[in-house]
């Protein structure tokens, strides 16, 4: 016989149950933290995409702009991420050419990047996010983002 | 029997236990935040590609070379040598596109240039002397097309065919009549009359304009006949006149002809033909290089 006053069995499952509660209570706030890690992981990967697409679109328009765009023919390939924070997303130009946007599908995770190309025309239906082709059209002088 | 192993020890044992695990949770949440923040990172620090800069590199470093050749090969061949002239450029601009395909393929780059001469012709009179009938063909462009009519000159008689200066299917017209009056007709058909006989006319199709004397006048007539009308052929005829004076006119296209009066060629322009290709670019352009005049 020993002096305690619990029994060592009980002793245990008293530590057990402290120990579930801690881990449990670390579980629920490292999911809340790593759900909103990744939705805002989400938004700077559409921000940063848009930025580099935007980027492309000045450069090819800088291009065009150096030439008589009657006899210039531009067609540049540009590899976006096919898939941000694991979900697939779709890129439309909006505004008359003067905003990018890129919104996440299956979420409400949408980014508008502003884009300073005179000659970029909005597209008429949202193309998915991977790659795309930035063309310049001889007939009218604009600059086209579509689907590769 | 006394316990082997102290209860006390054991109790030790589980609360390492738990603190093991608890550091190990959360290690690993530490590591996926900090695994979505690298990435972000990685992603935002990759540039833009520079394909489209060297594209527009190669376009600048084609058109001033391939000027400069052509005023270095102007410079060293006479003027009226226009065939050696284009042999020579022909050739210089064909060595500059081996040199830049050499150059580009070494990076994965695929280049070409290709040029085309466009002739030119220089046909001026500057003392005045009768204007004789001209036909230069199938003009692309023209720089100056400008004639000077001494109004005296022309024929007075009724009914008499007028002097033409015809742009493609557009015509300006110079008319004496009996009454001692100058009727010029633009292509649309807009008539302006003269009083006199005894002046000069300076009319400038290119500027579209109509001096009397030095003094510009009939400003509703439409002289400027080249718009919609180029590429065609550019004539003049004297009709049943016998007019004098000067003219000017420097013309120029690739099914340009000897126009029957004194003349010149040159070498109007060339049209190079560009390609810059790489695996994420296709870039095609056209440049018109200007010729001078010799």
């Amino acid at each position: 016989m020993t002096d305690r006053g619990v029994s060592v069995a009980l002793d245990y499952i008293i530590l057990l149950m402290i120990a579930t509660v801690m881990l449990a209570g670390v579980v629920a706030v490292s999911a809340s933290l790593i759900d909103s890690q990744v939705d805002r992981g989400v938004e700077n990967e559409l921000k940063i995409t848009g930025e580099s697409l935007a980027g492309e679109v000045q450069e090819v328009e800088g291009l065009a702009n150096a030439t008589d765009t009657n006899e210039t023919t531009i067609e540049r390939t540009v590899e976006l991420p096919d898939h941000v924070g694991g979900t697939a997303y779709r890129i439309e130009i909006v505004d008359d050419g003067g905003t990018i946007e890129l919104s996440a599908t299956g979420s409400d995770h949408t980014v508008t990047v502003p884009v300073a190309a005179q000659r970029l025309a909005p597209t008429d239906d949202a193309i998915p996010g991977g790659t795309v082709r930035i063309e310049l059209t001889e007939d009218d002088g604009t600059i086209e983002v579509k689907a590769a | 029997m006394a316990d082997v192993i102290d209860p006390g020890t054991r109790d030790r044992a589980q609360l390492i236990l738990v603190s093991g695990l608890t550091i190990a949770v959360t290690l690993v949440v530490l590591i996926l935040l900090l695994n979505t923040t690298i990435y972000t990172e990685n992603v935002a620090t990759r540039g833009i590609d520079s394909d489209v800069g060297d594209a527009a590199t190669f376009t600048e470093s084609v058109e001033k070379s391939v000027a400069d050749i052509l005023a270095a090969e102007q410079a060293m061949v006479d003027e009226d040598e226009f065939e050696s002239l284009a042999a020579n450029v022909t050739n210089a601009t064909g060595y500059l596109a081996s040199h830049h395909a050499n150059a580009s393929i070494e990076r994965g780059v695929i280049t070409e240039v290709s040029t085309t001469v466009i002739p030119g012709i220089n046909a001026t009179q500057t003392a005045e002397s009768p204007i004789g009938a001209s036909d230069f063909g199938e003009v692309e462009s023209v720089r100056t097309f400008e004639l000077d009519i001494n109004g005296s000159s022309l024929n007075t008689s009724e009914n008499t065919t007028p002097v033409t200066a015809t742009v493609g299917s557009t015509s300006v017209e110079i008319q004496a009549h009996e009454n001692d009056t100058i009727a010029i007709t633009d292509g649309a058909g807009e008539r302006c009359e003269i009083d006199e006989t005894a002046v000069d006319l300076t009319i400038d199709i290119v500027n579209g304009t109509l001096q009397v004397d030095g003094d510009e006048t009939c400003p509703s007539l439409e002289l400027n006949i080249l718009e919609d009308e180029l590429p065609g052929t550019v004539s003049i005829d004297p009709g049943d006149h016998d007019p004098t004076g000067t003219y000017a006119i420097i013309v120029g296209g690739e099914a340009i002809h000897s126009p029957g009066v004194d003349h010149r060629w040159f070498v109007h322009e060339l049209t190079v033909e560009l390609l810059y290709r790489t695996s994420d670019l296709r870039f095609e352009t056209v440049l018109d290089i200007p010729g001078e005049l010799p």
